[in-house]
C-alpha cells in the first residue's frame, strides 16, 4: 500500500515537472517578440539577447532610461573613441519602476563602474501601453520586484497573471508564429552588436526651449524606485549619475526637481539641456523627430561629450588593445552605420 | 466567478483541499459551505434569500406532506376499517397534502414567474400606456433574477412532487436538502437533478478515490476544450453575423451551422466541466447530453439533448397531463366524434403542445420562445402522428432503411430541424429570423464563401481550420463514446500515450482557448435561463 502511494506521489511530481517544462517551452515560443533588424533592436527582445551574450562583468558603463537614451547614446561610438565598454538599456516611455527592474536584472551579469540614469521619466505617473511594458517585463526573470509590479499594476489591461506568465497574454499568437519564434526558443538568433542603440539618420528641424511649465509632482512610486536604484548601486559599489539627454520635451520645474533629488541622494546631476551648444547639437540636423529624439548625428555628438565626461571624471581602462570581441563588433558596427548614412 | 475563470479553478483547489481534510462524516458540510460561497461569488448576496426561501418552503411543505402520509399510514395500519372508510381517509389526507403542495407550488413557481416574466409584462404595459398617455410609467429595474432560479426551482419542485406522489420519502434535515438545491456544480446551469439521485449521492460516504478524481479532471478537460476552443471561437463568428447588419444568405447558412455547434459545445462543455468537478468530490451528476447530433428523429434528439430538462417535463408535465381526467374526457369525446386515430391524435397533440410551449417559456419569455415551443410541438406531433404515412412513403419509394446512407440522411434531417429551431431564437427576434430566411432564399451570394468575405467575421483561415479539426475530433470522440467509455479506454493505455493525450488536451486548451485580453469569453448560453 505504501509502495503504491509512493509511486503515485512520484508520478504526480513527474507530471507537474513535465507540465512546467512544457509550459515554459510554449511560453517562450508564444510570447511576443520584437526581433528587429540589427539596426533597430533597441528596446526590443534583441537588446536583451545581445546583453545576455556579453561576457560577464565586461561592461564599464550602463545607460538607463527612456527612448531618449537609446536614440541619444551610442556605446560603440564611445568605445571607438575611448575604449570604454557601455550598453544602453532603454525602453519607450519607460517608467522608473520598470527601469529599476531592468537595472536589477542587468546587474546580475555585469557590474559596471558607472550607471547613467536619464531623468526624462521623472514625472511619468501613467502606465505605459501594455505592449511596451511587456517588451521589458517578459524578458525579466521572476523576481520579487516583478511580483510586486504584477500585483500593483494600475493598468486595467495588465493582469497579474499576464505579467507573471506572458503565456496567458500571448497564447493566441499561435497562428502568427514565424521563423524567429522558433529560433528564439532554440537560442539560435543571430547576435547583434549595436549595444542597445538605435541608428537612424532621419532628420527634422526642431525648436529648443523648455515646454510651457506644468505643475511638477514627483510620485511616491517614482521616488521610491529612484531610491531603490541608488541603494542597489551603492550595494554593488557602482557610481550612479543622473543626467538629462538634451531633448526639447523637458520642463524647467522637472529639471529643478531632478536636481533636488540628486542633491538629496547625493548623486551627480548632469543637466545636458543647458549644454546644447557645448555638445554642438544642431537643431536643424541632429534631431530625428520634432521635439523629441536625437538622430545618429546628434547621438555621436552627445556620445563624444559623455565619453569626454567619463574620461575626465573616472579612471576607466582603455580596452581597445585587448578586447577582441568588441573590436570585431566595432568593425561590423561601423559597416552598418555606413550603410545607414543617406546617400 | 465564471466556471471557466482562474478564480473557479482556485476555488475548486481550495474546496478540494478543505473537503478531503475534513472527516468523511462532515464532508458534506464542506460542500455546503463552498456551495454557498460559490453562489454568492458567482451571483450576489442578494440572490441568497431567494434560494433559501424556495428551498425552505419546499422542504417544509414536503415534510408536512410526508408527515401527513405517515399519519395516514398510522391510521390505516392495524385498524379494522372497511374499504370505504380507508378510501375516505386516503382521500382526506390526499386532499390535505394537495393543499400543501399547491401552496408550495404557487409560492415557488410564483417567484420564478415574477422574476422571469415581470420585465416582459412591464414592457408591454409600458407600450400600452405610451400609446394612451405618451409616457411609460412602469419600471422593472427592481426585479432581480437570481442565479440559476430556473434550475433550482425545477429541482426542488420535482422533489416535492415526488414526495406527493410517494415516489420516495421526504428529507428530514433542511441543510442536507439545501445542499441538494445549492450544490455548486449544478446550480448555475444544471443538470436539473432529481433528489432521489443527487440527494442520495450527497448522502453517501464521500471517500478519496484517486481513479475517480483523475476521471473527473479528464472530463473537465474535455469540457474546457469544448467550451474554450470550439464554442467561444464559433461565438466570434456567430455574434459578428447575428449582431451586425444584413449579410449574404451564404454567410447566414455558415452562421446557422456554427451556431448549432456553438450551443452544443457550449452547453455540453459546461455540463462536462461541472460533472467532472462533481466527480472529484465523489458525487455523480446526471448525464445531460448523449450525442444529440447522432439522433435520427426529433423526439430522439430531445431524449439526447438537455436530457434532465426533457426528463423533468416528461415526468412532471407530459405524463400528468396525458393521464389527467381532462385528457381522458377529451380522448373519450374525440374517439366518439372523430375516429380511434383522431382520438389518439388529439391526446398526443395537447400534452405535446402544453409541454413544448412550457419548455419554450422556460428558455425565455417573448414571442420567439413561444414560436420555438410551437415549432417543436409541431415537429414532434407530425413525427409521431404521421408515422404510418411516413413508413408507407418509404416503402413506396423503395428506400432501404437498413443502410448507412439512410441513417445518415435521417441524422442530417434531424440536425437541420435543430438548426431551424435555433434560427427562431439566435438572430434576436422573429423579424430578424425572417430577414435571415429571406436572404438565404433570395440573396444567397455563394461567392462570399470563396472571395474572402467569410474571413471578415473575426475568424481567419487558421482559425477556421482549427474549428474544422476540433469538430472532427469532437465527432471522433463522440463516436468512441457511443461504443465505450473513452476515459476507461485511456486508462488501459501505456503511461506515455496516456500522458501525451492529457498534455495535448491541457495545452490545446491553454493555447487555442479563447480567453484573456482581447477576448471576452462568452458567458455560457444556458446560464441565462
Amino acid at each position: 500500500m505504501q509502495v503504491m502511494n509512493k509511486k503515485k506521489v512520484l508520478k504526480g511530481i513527474c507530471f507537474v515537472l513535465i507540465f512546467v517544462i512544457l509550459f515554459f517551452f510554449f511560453q517562450k515560443l508564444l510570447q511576443a517578440k520584437w526581433i528587429a533588424s540589427d539596426s533597430e533592436n533597441s528596446a526590443s527582445t534583441s537588446a536583451w539577447i545581445e546583453y545576455r551574450s556579453l561576457e560577464e562583468n565586461s561592461l564599464d558603463v550602463l545607460f538607463l532610461g527612456t527612448s531618449h537614451s537609446y536614440f541619444g547614446v551610442d556605446p560603440m561610438y564611445i568605445y571607438d573613441r575611448t575604449g570604454i565598454t557601455g550598453y544602453v538599456f532603454g525602453g519607450p516611455g519607460l517608467r522608473m519602476d520598470l527601469t529599476y527592474m531592468n537595472l536589477e536584472d542587468a546587474l546580475k551579469t555585469q557590474t559596471p563602474s558607472i550607471v547613467f540614469l536619464d531623468m526624462s521619466s521623472i514625472q511619468f505617473d501613467f502606465q505605459q501601453e501594455e505592449a511596451k511594458c511587456h517588451k521589458v517585463l517578459d524578458q525579466l526573470p521572476m523576481t520579487s520586484s516583478k511580483l510586486e509590479y504584477a500585483f500593483n499594476t494600475e493598468s486595467e489591461e495588465m493582469k497579474p497573471l499576464d505579467v507573471l506568465f506572458p503565456f496567458f497574454r500571448y497564447h493566441s499568437r499561435w497562428s502568427d508564429l514565424g521563423k524567429n519564434d522558433f529560433k528564439y526558443v532554440l537560442n539560435d538568433l543571430d547576435d547583434t552588436y549595436i549595444r542597445g542603440h538605435y541608428i537612424t539618420y532621419q532628420s527634422k528641424e526642431t525648436e529648443f526651449h523648455f515646454y510651457e511649465d506644468v505643475d511638477y509632482v514627483l510620485t511616491e512610486r517614482n521616488l521610491d524606485y529612484i531610491k531603490r536604484m541608488k541603494r542597489l548601486c551603492d550595494e554593488k559599489g557602482i557610481q550612479l549619475i543622473f543626467y538629462k539627454i538634451p531633448t526639447p520635451t523637458w520642463y524647467e520645474s522637472q529639471s529643478e526637481g531632478a536636481k533636488e533629488i540628486a542633491e538629496m541622494l547625493d548623486v551627480p546631476w548632469l543637466e545636458l539641456f543647458y549644454e546644447v551648444d557645448e555638445i554642438g547639437l544642431d537643431v536643424k540636423a541632429d534631431f530625428r523627430d520634432k521635439n523629441n529624439h536625437l538622430n545618429q548625428r546628434g547621438a555621436e555628438k552627445l556620445s563624444a561629450y559623455l565619453a569626454e565626461y567619463i574620461q575626465e571624471h573616472y579612471d576607466l581602462e582603455d580596452q581597445r588593445p585587448t578586447n577582441k570581441k568588441w573590436n570585431e563588433d566595432l568593425i561590423r558596427y561601423k559597416k552598418l552605420v555606413e550603410l545607414k548614412i543617406p546617400k | 466567478m465564471a466556471i471557466t475563470s482562474v478564480h473557479f479553478l482556485i476555488f475548486l483547489c481550495i474546496t478540494f483541499c478543505v473537503f478531503y481534510c475534513c472527516p468523511v462524516k462532515y464532508r458534506w458540510v464542506a460542500l455546503l459551505v463552498s456551495s454557498i460561497y460559490f453562489y454568492v461569488m458567482a451571483g450576489a448576496v442578494s440572490f441568497l434569500p431567494f434560494i433559501v426561501l424556495t428551498s425552505g418552503v419546499i422542504w417544509i411543505c414536503a415534510r408536512i406532506i410526508g408527515r401527513l402520509y405517515e399519519e395516514q399510514d398510522e391510521k390505516l395500519k392495524g385498524s379494522d376499517l372497511g374499504r370505504a372508510e380507508k378510501k375516505a381517509i386516503k382521500e382526506q389526507y390526499k386532499k390535505r397534502a394537495k393543499r400543501v403542495l399547491m401552496l408550495a407550488l404557487v409560492c415557488c413557481v410564483g417567484i420564478l414567474c415574477v422574476t422571469k416574466f415581470t420585465r416582459y409584462a412591464v414592457r408591454y404595459l409600458n407600450l400600452i400606456a405610451e400609446a394612451a398617455n405618451g409616457s411609460a410609467p412602469f419600471s422593472a429595474e427592481w426585479i432581480l433574477v437570481p442565479l440559476g432560479i430556473s434550475y433550482y426551482t425545477f429541482s426542488t419542485v420535482g422533489y416535492i412532487l415526488d414526495v406527493y406522489w410517494k415516489r420516495y420519502t421526504y428529507e428530514p434535515e433542511f441543510l442536507r436538502f439545501f445542499l441538494y438545491a445549492i450544490y455548486f456544480p449544478h446550480i448555475v446551469q444544471g443538470p436539473i437533478s432529481r433528489y432521489n439521485l443527487l440527494g442520495q449521492e450527497l448522502k453517501k460516504e464521500l471517500r478519496f478515490d484517486s481513479r475517480r478524481i483523475v476521471f473527473g479532471m479528464e472530463l473537465m478537460l474535455w469540457g474546457f476544450f469544448k467550451k474554450l476552443v470550439i464554442a467561444d471561437r464559433l461565438n466570434i463568428f456567430v455574434s459578428a453575423v447575428y449582431n451586425g447588419e444584413e449579410h449574404a444568405g451564404s454567410i447566414y447558412l455558415v452562421a446557422m451551422l456554427f451556431d448549432a455547434f456553438q450551443i452544443y459545445t457550449d452547453f455540453s462543455g459546461y455540463t462536462d466541466i461541472v460533472r467532472g468537478a462533481s466527480q472529484i468530490f465523489g458525487v455523480e451528476l446526471e448525464q445531460n447530453f448523449n450525442h444529440p447530433f447522432f439522433a435520427k428523429t426529433v423526439p430522439e434528439y430531445w431524449r439526447r439533448w438537455h436530457m434532465t430538462l426533457g426528463g423533468w417535463f416528461k415526468d412532471y408535465v407530459y405524463y400528468p397531463c396525458t393521464i389527467s381526467h381532462f385528457m381522458k374526457r377529451i380522448n373519450k369525446r374525440t374517439k366518439k366524434t372523430l375516429s380511434e386515430r383522431g382520438g389518439r391524435f388529439v391526446t398526443v397533440v395537447i400534452p405535446v403542445f402544453v409541454t413544448w410551449v412550457l419548455t419554450g417559456l422556460w428558455h425565455g419569455t417573448g414571442k420567439t420562445y413561444l414560436a420555438w415551443g410551437i415549432y417543436y410541438s409541431t415537429l414532434i406531433t407530425i413525427s409521431v402522428a404521421f408515422q404510418p404515412e411516413f413508413e408507407k412513403v418509404t416503402k413506396f419509394l423503395k428506400i432501404r432503411t437498413d443502410t448507412f446512407s439512410w441513417q445518415l440522411f435521417r441524422m442530417l434531417r434531424t440536425f437541420c430541424c435543430f438548426m431551424g429551431g435555433r434560427l427562431l431564437t439566435s438572430p434576436g427576434g422573429l423579424r430578424r429570423t425572417l430577414m435571415v430566411i429571406k436572404n438565404i432564399l433570395l440573396h444567397l451570394q455563394a461567392w462570399c464563401l470563396t472571395d474572402g468575405t467569410l474571413f471578415t467575421y473575426g475568424l481567419d483561415w487558421p482559425q477556421l481550420v482549427l474549428i474544422a479539426g476540433s469538430v472532427l475530433l469532437l465527432w471522433g470522440v463522440s463516436m468512441l463514446q457511443e461504443r465505450a467509455s473513452v476515459r476507461e479506454l485511456l486508462e488501459e493505455q501505456n503511461i506515455v500515450f496516456r500522458w501525451a493525450v492529457i498534455f495535448a488536451a491541457i495545452f490545446s486548451i491553454l493555447i487555442f482557448g479563447i480567453y484573456g485580453l482581447g477576448y471576452d469569453a462568452a458567458a455560457f448560453i444556458y446560464a441565462q435561463y
